[in-house]
């Protein structure tokens, strides 16, 4: 047995192990703070201005795993079930063959479905695009499924609750599929259409599907692996951002900037579409800030063009589209952002 | 033999190429490995999913990283020439 096959096992065991002690013993009732006690250990701890910044930092690391773990394990899970179990080709072929909104809507609900990593969402943008599934879907695949992957919701959901997680799907599928029409509809006899590329079928895309289940749940084991390899420093990375927020930025700024009305919603919706956030960095972050004084429909703003959009993935499209394409729905997606924002907060005016 | 990596740079992509050269120091085979980051041209070439796998210009592989056993595989069905053996 080599390293790999081992420590698929062992992620497969850990899991089980997890799963019976919470069951068994309920420790996840006994560790939950309410987010006015936070808060409030939050003020005290900084008020009391003795400790050191980096005790501040393992406090909030330590805080964010008491919240999100079970949440966090459950999309490591997720996601190594997904690349392994979900029907890509199939989803792939319904975004680009049908006509009217089925694509549109297959393209903003199984977005998810197809890729976890990032990275790989441009080319899989390109590819839709140059294989005649029309720029819309297209477009609104590229916008909705960064925000709507059952990784990020999860995060979400045990770090900021189910009323943003749920938000979330909504905007994110909503405004996806809305700029994409639009887009669609602003170059429609605008641009040319692009030359058809070659798609070699024989490729083997998807492993054989002649494996046992137990094979296949090994895949997925193997695939959370690489998974929590690639993800963990990040959100680690997004934690301590968080902290740093927390002991260094003081909540009037943050008030001031990013705290409740029009202006803040549409200052961090702008910030969203040009900061690059990578994947779940959003959630410890966004966190951090809404601790530390920010509006909650700036958050939702935030939380939609954030990981939607950045200035990497803009330059990336211009490689395959004209640069006219990006800043249009960009611009959309800025006003959606702002939108969702101000109709979030009408309905959630408190975290 | 030309054998060509397509990713944007991301972690998995990086473990293909590690695989690829893995694959080619077991074999003994010397051959061309190009690992290929410019996006347009992921797309030209009809790689939908990252990473992507093409030997002689053909894709073997997307959206997956391949098992070091199948990218020696591969290489093998492409290979002209017979691997050297390595005398004992």
């Amino acid at each position: 047995m080599d390293k790999k096959t081992i420590s698929a096992i062992g992620i497969l065991l850990f899991i089980f192990a997890v799963i019976i002690v919470y069951e068994w013993s309920g420790i996840w009732k006994g560790v939950k703070v309410t987010m006015a006690e936070n808060k409030v250990i939050t003020a005290k701890l900084l008020e009391e201005n003795k400790i050191p910044v980096h005790s501040f930092l393992i406090y909030t690391i330590i805080d964010y795993a008491k919240h999100s773990w079970l949440c966090l394990l459950l999309a490591f899970i997720a996601a190594g079930a997904l690349q392994e179990f979900a029907p890509r080709d199939k989803v792939i072929k319904l975004m680009g063959s049908g006509r009217g909104f089925t694509p549109y809507a297959v393209a903003g609900c199984g977005g998810p479905l197809l890729s976890m990593c990032s990275c790989s969402i441009i080319p899989l943008f390109g590819g839709l695009y140059k294989r005649g599934a029309g720029l819309g879907p297209a477009i609104t695949f590229l916008l909705a499924s960064p925000a709507f992957n059952p990784a990020a919701i999860l995060l979400t959901l045990g770090l900021l609750g189910w009323k943003f997680a749920m938000a979330r799907i909504v905007v994110a599928i909503t405004a996806g599929i809305l700029v994409g029409y639009a887009t669609d509809r602003f170059f429609k006899n605008r641009l040319p259409e692009p030359e058809p590329i070659r798609i070699d079928t024989k490729a083997e895309g998807a492993p054989q599907e002649d494996q046992g289940f137990g094979k296949r749940l090994f895949n997925m084991a193997l695939y959370s692996r690489e998974f929590v390899k690639m993800v963990l420093p990040l959100i680690l990375l997004g934690v301590i951002c968080a902290g740093l927020v927390k002991a260094f930025l003081p909540p009037s700024f943050i008030i001031k900037y990013l705290g409740n009305g029009i202006l803040p919603i549409m200052l961090s919706s702008a910030i969203g579409v040009f900061m690059y956030t990578p994947t779940l960095v959003e959630v410890p972050l966004v966190r951090g800030l809404l601790e530390s004084g920010m509006g909650t429909g700036a958050a939702m703003a935030f939380l939609l063009t954030g990981p939607a959009l950045s200035l990497p993935s803009i330059l990336g499209v211009c490689k395959i589209v004209k640069p006219r394409v990006p800043a249009v729905y960009a611009a959309l997606m800025w006003i959606c952002g702002t939108i969702a924002g101000l109709i979030f907060w009408f309905f959630v005016p408190k975290f | 033999m030309k054998i060509e990596v397509f990713g944007p740079g991301c972690h998995r992509c990086i473990e293909v190429e590690k695989g690829v050269k893995s694959a080619l120091s077991e074999l003994n085979i010397v051959a061309d490995v190009e690992k290929i980051e410019d996006i347009a041209k992921i797309v030209d070439a009809g790689i939908m999913q990252t990473p992507g796998l093409r030997i002689n210009g053909n894709i073997k592989c997307f959206g997956r990283i391949p098992k070091v056993e199948e990218i020696k595989k591969w290489i093998l069905e492409n290979n002209i020439y017979k691997p050297i053996q390595k005398r004992k």
